[in-house]
This record gives structure tokens, sequence and C-alpha cells, in this order.
């Protein structure tokens, strides 16, 4: 089975737009995330939001990695809990 | 100590940012230290005397406004004295901060209208902030350690004002569809992490030069001020410590980590405020208030003024993304929609203290009600610091519950 991989473009944001629209995208694809179809990618340049959307993932049950990829930019990749 | 127990010392320091609580703790005791050598800690008051020397420098007649008579703008000039010595501290150790971490950038807002959402957010915050003689700093986190009734109504309106301003940015992105998503993200072409360092050297390097500076020019506290700004800078900077972020995160995903840290600041400034107001007025019922205390006029009818400053400036940090040390901050770490969010601070001061000559005697003149005046020392210091720790304990079993908040 294919994963897709969704990456969203959240730099250049400020709080509490981040974390907002982290949230909303999450609940859009809820179903695919949890089977593990689909892995979201969240690329960001705000630094409060690399502890609060983790956190909220992790709330809601998924797995999650935070890598820094350059000056002031993060990724934050989402996906299914492995069992 | 060799070169890695220097590389382990910086990793430390410039790696991972710091816990919030460590950020609260030493907020808390900085707080305490700045009061030792002159005042608590504020910004704005400070800010809003730049808006009196420009306009007066475009030719407005300022120093005749009662604000800036009242704020001393024509007898504290220049970034010569402590109010000015701690911001230009802040901002120069958030940018240190910011680019031994590699966490310098230069950020642009994806849509321009964002622009204009920080400077309406600006305007007020620099207006409410004028309204309630502080910030979340002055208005907040310093007045309820001085034993202050104002804090406590400040908090009220602030936590009412960031749940507007949240409930008002939600229903503004979920109207939207997401149109950020792409098959493939170009990275940033952001500055590499040897131009950084190399910045944040420089920034020393003029820090060392401020200081000496201020050590010929200026009278000895001036200094010391300065050097504890570039600690709040770097506290913030590490630890993202931020009022707005607190507000967000608390009402969209029930995480109260900064909000405990805010408390942890409060009490450990509870305990030190209250010692150094102690010495200076060991008799309350005198009527005596302590000198630089942050009691506040909390404004005619009774608290009602101070209630609506904190809301507006709960809804406008909310708006900006910054609280006004985090607007600070950021100014530092590169972003360009918070360079516009602190023009529009400065309006908003403009705009107040040309009101300021109708508001302050009708509106906002006299009621400072310092508690110790009511109840006593003990009570005082006793209920502030309980009220404080059942909050706490209050919001860690809400914090837990997982229920889905949006």
């Amino acid at each position: 089975m294919d994963v897709e991989v969704i990456d969203i473009d959240l730099r250049g944001d400020v709080c509490p737009y981040p974390l907002i629209v982290a949230i909303k995208k999450i609940s859009e694809i809820e179903d695919s995330l949890k089977k593990g179809e689909k892995i979201l990618r969240f690329i960001i340049d705000h630094p409060p939001a690399t502890r609060s959307i983790p956190r909220e993932a992790e709330k809601r049950g998924y797995e999650t990695e935070l890598k820094k990829t350059g000056a002031a930019e993060w990724e934050i990749t989402i996906k299914r809990k492995r069992r | 100590m060799g070169i890695d127990g220097v590389k382990d010392i910086y990793n430390r320091a410039f790696g991972d940012a710091w816990p919030v609580w460590l950020g609260g703790l030493l907020i808390g005791l900085f707080n305490v230290y700045e009061y030792i050598m002159e005042k608590p800690w504020g910004i704005t008051t400070a800010t809003s005397r730049w808006t009196g020397m420009i306009l007066y420098k475009l030719g407005v007649n300022t120093p005749e406004w009662l604000y800036f008579k009242q704020k001393e703008m024509m007898e504290k000039l220049y970034f010569m004295y402590g109010g000015d010595a701690v911001n230009i501290g802040l901002l120069l150790g958030a940018f240190i901060a910011a680019c031994l971490s590699y966490e310098f950038a230069i950020r642009t807002p994806r849509s321009k209208r964002m622009y204009l959402q920080e400077f309406a957010g600006g305007i007020i915050i620099g207006y409410s902030v004028r309204l309630t003689n502080g910030c979340n700093l002055g208005s907040f986190i310093c007045s309820i350690p001085s034993l202050s009734l104002s804090g406590w109504i400040y908090w009220a309106g602030l936590a009412i004002g960031a749940y507007l301003g949240v409930q008002y940015v939600k229903r503004q992105i979920y109207r939207m569809p997401i149109t950020i998503e792409k098959k493939t993200i170009e990275r940033s072409k952001g500055m590499s992490r040897n131009a950084q360092m190399f910045l944040g050297i420089i920034g020393i390097l003029a820090a060392i030069i401020i200081t000496l500076f201020y050590i010929v020019y200026t009278k000895a506290g001036v200094v010391t001020l300065f050097l504890i700004g570039i600690a709040f800078g770097v506290i913030l900077q590490r630890s993202r410590f931020c009022w707005a972020t607190c507000y967000k995160d608390l009402f969209i995903s029930r995480n109260a980590a900064l909000f405990k840290a805010i408390i942890i600041s409060m009490l450990v400034s509870t305990i030190g405020f209250s010692l150094i107001m102690y010495k200076m007025v060991p008799d309350p019922s005198t009527g005596k208030l302590p000198a630089h205390a942050k009691v506040n006029e909390i404004g005619r009818p009774f608290g009602i003024p101070h209630l609506i400053g904190g809301i507006l400036f709960g809804f406008g940090i909310i708006l900006v993304g910054g609280c006004a040390s985090g607007i600070m901050y950021r100014i530092a770490e590169g972003y360009t929609s918070i360079w516009v969010a602190f023009l529009g601070v400065l309006v908003g001061h403009g705009i107040i203290a040309y009101q300021w000559g109708w508001l302050h005697p009708n509106i906002l003149k006299g009621t400072k009600i310092w508690l110790p005046q009511y109840i006593g020392w003990g009570w005082s210091v006793f209920l502030t610091i309980s009220v404080l720790v059942l909050i706490y304990l209050w919001i860690s079993q809400w914090e837990v519950k997982d229920e889905r908040w949006v």
C-alpha cells in the first residue's frame, strides 16, 4: 500500500495560526491518517509551534517527529502510531 | 575545561529550547532583581516615550501633553536611562540568542493582508497598555506580586480578551480552505549556521560596547538594567515565553504548560517583591505606597476601565501573535509582520497620549488598591500566594482531561 505524504507549508505564520490550521487539517483527514494511508508533514518557522503542534497531535493519539531542517525551519511529521 | 566542555555548555544553552518552567523561574528571579536595582520590569512606558519623541521631532508639541509630562519625557532622553536600557538589552539579548541557536530568519507572512491585521492589533495593544499603566508585565506579572488588586482585574480581562481573540481567529481559519498544501515544498534559503554564528558574535560585541558606553556616560544603575534586559531577551527567546502563546495553547488545545510557568514566575516575584516592599513600608496603615510598586489605578467606575484595558490587550495579542515582551523579542528574531505590529503599538501609544488630558483626570485617575492597606501584610501575602497555588493546581487538573477542545 502506498502511503501518501501531504506537505503543508506554514512558514510565515505566527501564533495562533499554525496550531489552528494544523488541528483543522488533522481533523479533516483523520480517517486516512488513523488507517496509515496518509502522513502529514508541516513545515514551520515559528518556534512555539514546534512545541504546541506535536503535543496536540500526540494527545490525539498520533506519533510525531520533529526535525530541524534549516535556519529557523522545522518539519513536524504526524503519522499513525506503530503498534 | 576543554573545548568539549565549551561545546557542551553551548549545546545546552542554544540547542533545544529551554523548558518553560525554567523560563518562568528565571523571569521571576530577574524581575525581583530589577526591582531591587530600580523598579519592576516594564516595556511600554519607555516605548510610549519613543512615540512622544518621534512626534516632537516631527513638530508636534508633545512636551506639553499631560501624558508625556507625567512620564517625564523630556527628562528621560535618548536611551540614556533605565527603561530604554532594558528594552535595548532585551532586543539585543533576543537577537544574540536567536542567532546562536540558529533560529534567526527574516520571516514574511504568506498573505499581505496579514500586515494589516498586525498593524491593527498593534494599535489595540499600544492603546490598551497605557489605559492600564502596563502591558502583560506592568499590569500583570509585576502587579500581582506587588500585592495590588489591579493585577487580578487585569488577569480576568486578559483571559476574556484572549478567549475572544482565539474564537475570532478560529472562525477566520475555518472559513477558508487550506491552500498551502503542496506536493513538494521548496526549503528555505535562510542564512547559514556559520553566518548566524557570526551575527551572534557581532551582537555580543555590540553588547560589550554598549555596556562600556553606559558605564562611562550614565549613572551606575543603567548599565545593570541593560544587562538585566539582555538576560530577559535570552530567557524569553530560549524558553519561547509569550503570553499570547500561553492563551492560545490554553484555549485551543488545553495545554497549560506556559500558563503554569507564568504562575511560577509570579510566585517567585511575590516573595521577592513582598520582602522589598516590606522594607520600604513596614506599616501599610500610614497610607504610603512602596516606591515603584505596580499598584495601578483601576479607574472609575470601580475597575471597569482596567478590565476593558485587559480585554483589549488580550484580543490584541492574539491578533498580533505576541504580547508586549513577545513583540520585542520577535522583532529581534526577524518577523517582518511583528515589525509592522510594533509600528501599530507606537501609533496606539500616540492615540491614547493625545486623549490623556481628558481620559486620565476623568476616568483613570484615583483608586489604587494596595492589599496590605486593607487586610495587612500577612493576609495579603498569604492570600496572593494561595490563590496562585490554587489556580495552578486547578489548571493542572483541567488540562489532563483529554476532551476535544476544537
